[in-house]
C-alpha cells in the first residue's frame, strides 16, 4: 500500500511532473535572463515562463482545415510524456535512481529522441507549407546529431563498465579524475543537446525569419503550451543526464554529510544537482547568444565532420583508457 | 577563415554591467535643449492672423471664432483664434517658425496621453 | 521532389514591411522567384500635388522613416533649382552633416536587421544600442530622433551651437571605435562568414545591365556614388573615398556598409572642423514660377531621384520619386535564383529594402481582378451607423 502511494508521489510530484514542471520553468527563466543580460538588456521577471504557460493554456485552439486532426492533437502529449519519463532513470539525490536497470542509458537516449519525431509528425500533419519544411529540417537534423550524442554517452558507459546510469554515476563519484577523460565527449554532448533542443546555432527547424514558425506554426493554445513545456523539460532532462554522466554525478566522494547530528546527504546531493544542471543551462544559454544560425547543409556538414569525429575520438580514448590504464593497474 | 565565438569575452563582460535599458517611466529620459515636444500656445500674444493654420502640414490647426473678441493694439479686434489638435500634430515646428508674434512654442516635454479628446486640444 | 510554391509574405517575420516574394522551390533550392511590392502604396505623389510646397516638405519627409532627410534634401534641391537660388554654404554643410549622420544611423540599423535575419539576435541588440548614440546626436541637432525637419526651401531651419560641437565630437569618436569593432567581428566570426560568403552572387555585368544602385552595386565592383559623380550640397569640398569591393556577395555588401560608416564619420569630422559662418537660409517665394528640375541624392540605400514640375502656383504640378530600393528589385530576383530557402531573407535584406519607400503604383487587371472602391467618408459614415444601431 505504502509502495503504491510512494510510487504515485514519485511519479506525480517529485521527481515527477510537478517538480519537472517547476524546475523546467525555472531553467527557462535562467536561460532567458542570462541571454538578455549578455545582450545588455534587462530580461524577463522570474514569473514570466509561468505567465506564458498560463496565457497559452487560455488561448483558443485553432486547427487548420487541411490538418490530420488525430495526429495533430495527440502528438504533443506523447512528446511531453516521452520527454518527462527518463527522469526516473537518472539519479538525482545520490547514486541510485528511482528505477535503474542495465541498459537504461540507451532507453533514456531513445526516449529523448521521441519529441523530435513527435515534432516531425506535428509538422507533417499540420497541412500547411511552413510546418512541412520545418519538419523536413527537423528530421534531417535528427540524423546528424544523434550519432555524436550516442557516441559520447556510450564512451562514458565504456569508461565505467556498465550501461546503467546509476552505475556510471557511482563510478564517477568514486573516481572523479576520470571526468577529465570525458571532456571532449562533454563538449560534443552539449552541442548535440543544443541541436536537439533546436536552439541557435541549430534552430533551423523553427527559423523564425525564414519559415515563420517552422514546425510549430499551426500549433496554438494548449498544443503550443505543451510543446513549449516539452522543450523546457527536454532541456532539463538532457542537462540532468549529462551532469550525471559527464560532470560526475551529484555526490561527493566521501560519503555523507552530517550537520548537527542529522544526515543531510540527500539534501546536499540535491544541492549539487541544482548547481550542476544550472551550470549546464547557463553554458547552453551562452552558446545560444554567441552564434548566428547555420544553414541545414552547413549543420549536417558540421555534425558529421566535427561532432561525429570528436565522438569517435572520445570513444577511442575511453577504450584506450580502460584497457591501458586499468589493465595495468 | 575565421574563429568561432568571437563575442565570448564581450558577453561575459556584459553580465556584470548595468543594462542599457532605461526603465521609463520610473527612470527619466534626458532630453536635450531644443527638443521638439508638446505644443503650447500663448493666447495673449496671438493676433489671429491664421498663418499657422495655412502652413500646418498635418492640418492640425483650425481657425475658430474668437469668443473674447480681444482688442488688438491698433483699433482692430481679433476675430479668429487657432485651435490645435494635438493628436494630429507631428511637431515639425512650421507653425513656430511662421508665427509672426512667437505665440507658439514646442516645449521640452514628452508623454502626450489622454483619455478624452478634449484633453488633446489646445486653445 | 515536385516543385513547391512557397509565399514569403506579405506578413512574415523576415520582412519588416509588407511585401511578397513567391518562391518556387525544389527541396531546399529556390528555382524561381517573383517579387510583388506595393502593399504600402499611400498615394504620396498625388497627395503632394494637392498641398503647397511648404506642406510638401513634411509630407515628403515621411515617405521613409530611416532615410527621411534624404527625401527632404532632394526635394528642396529640386525646387531650389527651379527657383535658381543659391543656398548659403553654412546651410549646405549642415545639410551634409545631418545626411551623413542619417547614413550612419541607417547602416547601423541594417547591421542589426541582418543579424536578426541570420538568427544572431546579439548583433541586433548591440548594433541598435550603438545606434542610440547617433540618435541622441541627431536629437541634439534637430530636436527629434527621426524626421528631423531640418530643411526648408532655401536653406536649413536650425543651427548648431558651440556647446553642441563637443558632444558631437565625442559621439563620433565612440562610433568610430564601435565601427572598427564591427569590422573585426564581420571579418572574423565564423558563423557569420559561413552564412554570407558566396551567398547572393551578383556579377558585375548583371549589376550594370539591370541598373542596380547603392551599396548593392558597390559590392560588385562598380564605383557609382552620386556624392562623387555629381556632387551636391557640400560634397564638392569634402574629402572621402567611395568604397567598393569585388566579392559580389552579401558579405561584400556588409563590408561596404561598415566602411561607409567610417567614411561618414570622416566627413562629419571635416564638417565640424570647417563649418563656415554665415546665414542659414535665403528667402524663397511661396509661389514657384513654371519650370521643372531633376535632382539626385545618395541616400543610404542608393541613388534617389526627384522630378518636380511647377506651374506658377504654390502647389506643385507633379512630384515623381524614384527611390533606390525600387531600382534594386530586378537584381534581387536574379540573385534569388539558385540559393537555399534559408538564404532568402538575408539575400533580400542585403539590398537594404525600404519597402515603404518604393511602393509607387498598384497594378490590377480590371477584367480578371474584381475591383471595388469605397470613399473614405462613406466608409466612416457606415461604421458610425453600425455603432449607433448596436
Amino acid at each position: 500500500m505504502i509502495d503504491a502511494v510512494l510510487a504515485v508521489f514519485y511519479l506525480l510530484v517529485f521527481p515527477g511532473f510537478v517538480f519537472l514542471g517547476v524546475y523546467a520553468l525555472l531553467c527557462e527563466w535562467i536561460d532567458r535572463k542570462a541571454y538578455a543580460r549578455m545582450q545588455h538588456r534587462i530580461g524577463p521577471p522570474w514569473f514570466q515562463p509561468l505567465a506564458d504557460l498560463i496565457k497559452l493554456l487560455a488561448k483558443e485552439d485553432v486547427i487548420p482545415k487541411n490538418a490530420e486532426r488525430s495526429l495533430f492533437q495527440y502528438a504533443p502529449p506523447v512528446a511531453l510524456a516521452a520527454a518527462a519519463a527518463p527522469i526516473i532513470n537518472i539519479p538525482i539525490w545520490g547514486t541510485q535512481a528511482l528505477y535503474s536497470f542495465q541498459g537504461d542509458l540507451l532507453v533514456i537516449l531513445y526516449m529523448l529522441s521521441i519529441p523530435t519525431l513527435a515534432l516531425f509528425i506535428i509538422g507533417w500533419a499540420s497541412g500547411s507549407i511552413y510546418p512541412l519544411v520545418g519538419s523536413m529540417r527537423a528530421v534531417t537534423m535528427l540524423f546528424s546529431y544523434e550519432v555524436p550524442m550516442i557516441l559520447a554517452c556510450l564512451s562514458a558507459g565504456i569508461l565505467s563498465g556498465s550501461w546503467s546510469t546509476s552505475d556510471i554515476t557511482a563510478h564517477m563519484a568514486t573516481h572523479p579524475l576520470e571526468m577529465l577523460v570525458l571532456i571532449p565527449g562533454f563538449v560534443v554532448a552539449l552541442f548535440a543537446l543544443q541541436a536537439k533542443l533546436e536552439r541557435t546555432p541549430f534552430d533551423i527547424p523553427h527559423a523564425e525569419t525564414e519559415i515563420v514558425g517552422g514546425t510549430l506554426t499551426e500549433c496554438s493554445g494548449k498544443k503550443l503550451a505543451v510543446m513549449r513545456l516539452t522543450g523546457d523539460i527536454l532541456m532539463l532532462v538532457g542537462a540532468t543526464l549529462f551532469a550525471a554522466i559527464f560532470l560526475g554525478g551529484f555526490v561527493l566522494q566521501n560519503g555523507s554529510f552530517i550537520f548537527s547530528g542529522y544526515d543531510v546527504t540527500p539534501l546536499t546531493n540535491f544541492g549539487f544537482y541544482l548547481i550542476k544542471t544550472l551550470l549546464i543551462v547557463f553554458i547552453l544559454a551562452t552558446i545560444k547568444t554567441l552564434f548566428a544560425r547555420l544553414r541545414i547543409d552547413q549543420m549536417v556538414n558540421f555534425s558529421w565532420k566535427y561532432l561525429a569525429l570528436a565522438g569517435v575520438f572520445q570513444l577511442f580514448i575511453a577504450l584506450g583508457f580502460v584497457s591501458g590504464v586499468k589493465g595495468v593497474a | 577563415m575565421g574563429r568561432a565565438g568571437i563575442l565570448l569575452p564581450v558577453l561575459w563582460k556584459h553580465l556584470i554591467k548595468k543594462p542599457f535599458t532605461v526603465l521609463y517611466p520610473s527612470e527619466k529620459l534626458t532630453l536635450p535643449e531644443g527638443y521638439r515636444g508638446i505644443l503650447v500656445h500663448d493666447k495673449d500674444a496671438c493676433i489671429g492672423c491664421g498663418i499657422c493654420a495655412k502652413f500646418c502640414s498635418a492640418e492640425a490647426i483650425e481657425l475658430v471664432d474668437d469668443r473674447e473678441q480681444k482688442p488688438l493694439g491698433n483699433g482692430k479686434i481679433r476675430k479668429n483664434v487657432p485651435v490645435f489638435f494635438l493628436e494630429r500634430c507631428m511637431r515639425c515646428g512650421q507653425c513656430v517658425e511662421s508665427c509672426p508674434k512667437n505665440a507658439i512654442k514646442l516645449q521640452k516635454k514628452v508623454g502626450l496621453v489622454a483619455y478624452q479628446k478634449e484633453d488633446m486640444t489646445v486653445e | 521532389m515536385p516543385k513547391v510554391r512557397i509565399p514569403v509574405g506579405p506578413q512574415h517575420p523576415a520582412f519588416k514591411e509588407p511585401m511578397r516574394v513567391d518562391l518556387t522551390v525544389d527541396g531546399e533550392l529556390v528555382v524561381e522567384a517573383d517579387v510583388i511590392i506595393s502593399y504600402t502604396h499611400r498615394g504620396i505623389e498625388k497627395a503632394a500635388e494637392t498641398r503647397s510646397y511648404v506642406k510638401d516638405l513634411y509630407l515628403v519627409e515621411r515617405v521613409c522613416g530611416i532615410c527621411s532627410h534624404s527625401h527632404t534634401t532632394c526635394f528642396c534641391q529640386a525646387v531650389e533649382e527651379i527657383l535658381d537660388i543659391e543656398v548659403p554654404p553654412r546651410a549646405l554643410y549642415l545639410r551634409s552633416l545631418v545626411g551623413e549622420l542619417e547614413r550612419i544611423q541607417s547602416h547601423l540599423l541594417w547591421v542589426g536587421v541582418a543579424g536578426h535575419e541570420l538568427g544572431w539576435d546579439t548583433l541586433l541588440m548591440y548594433s541598435w544600442r550603438d545606434r542610440e548614440r547617433v540618435m541622441d546626436m541627431l536629437e541634439l541637432i534637430s530636436g527629434n530622433r527621426m524626421n528631423y525637419a531640418m530643411n526648408t526651401i532655401g536653406g536649413v531651419r536650425r543651427d548648431i551651437e558651440e556647446e553642441q560641437l563637443h558632444d558631437l565630437k565625442n559621439g563620433l569618436s565612440f562610433l568610430k571605435e564601435r565601427a572598427n569593432y564591427y569590422i573585426h567581428l564581420f571579418t572574423e566570426e565564423e558563423s557569420f562568414l559561413k552564412r554570407t560568403k558566396g551567398v547572393g552572387y551578383l556579377p558585375t555585368t548583371l549589376a550594370k545591365r539591370l541598373c542596380a544602385v547603392g551599396p548593392t552595386v558597390r559590392a560588385s565592383n562598380v564605383k557609382m556614388d552620386v556624392r562623387a559623380d555629381d556632387p551636391y550640397a557640400a560634397y564638392a569640398e569634402l574629402e572621402f573615398d567611395v568604397i567598393t569591393t569585388n566579392t559580389c556577395d552579401v558579405w561584400g555588401r556588409t563590408y561596404v556598409k561598415i566602411m561607409e560608416i567610417l567614411q561618414s564619420i570622416r566627413i562629419c569630422n571635416q564638417i565640424l572642423d570647417d563649418l563656415p559662418a554665415g546665414e542659414l537660409r535665403v528667402k524663397a517665394p511661396v509661389k514657384i514660377p513654371e519650370g521643372e528640375a531633376v535632382s539626385r541624392y545618395e541616400a543610404p540605400r542608393g541613388e534617389l531621384i526627384y522630378y518636380v514640375k511647377s506651374n506658377g502656383t504654390d502647389k506643385p504640378e507633379r512630384v515623381k520619386i524614384r527611390t533606390p530600393t525600387l531600382a534594386n528589385w530586378l537584381v534581387t530576383v536574379e540573385m534569388l535564383k539558385g540559393v537555399y530557402i534559408a538564404d532568402v531573407p538575408i539575400v533580400v535584406d542585403a539590398i537594404d529594402p525600404c519597402i515603404a519607400c518604393c511602393a509607387r503604383m498598384l497594378s490590377c487587371n480590371a477584367t480578371t481582378t474584381p475591383v471595388t472602391s469605397v470613399d473614405l467618408t462613406a466608409l466612416r459614415q457606415s461604421r458610425r451607423n453600425e455603432q449607433v444601431m448596436e
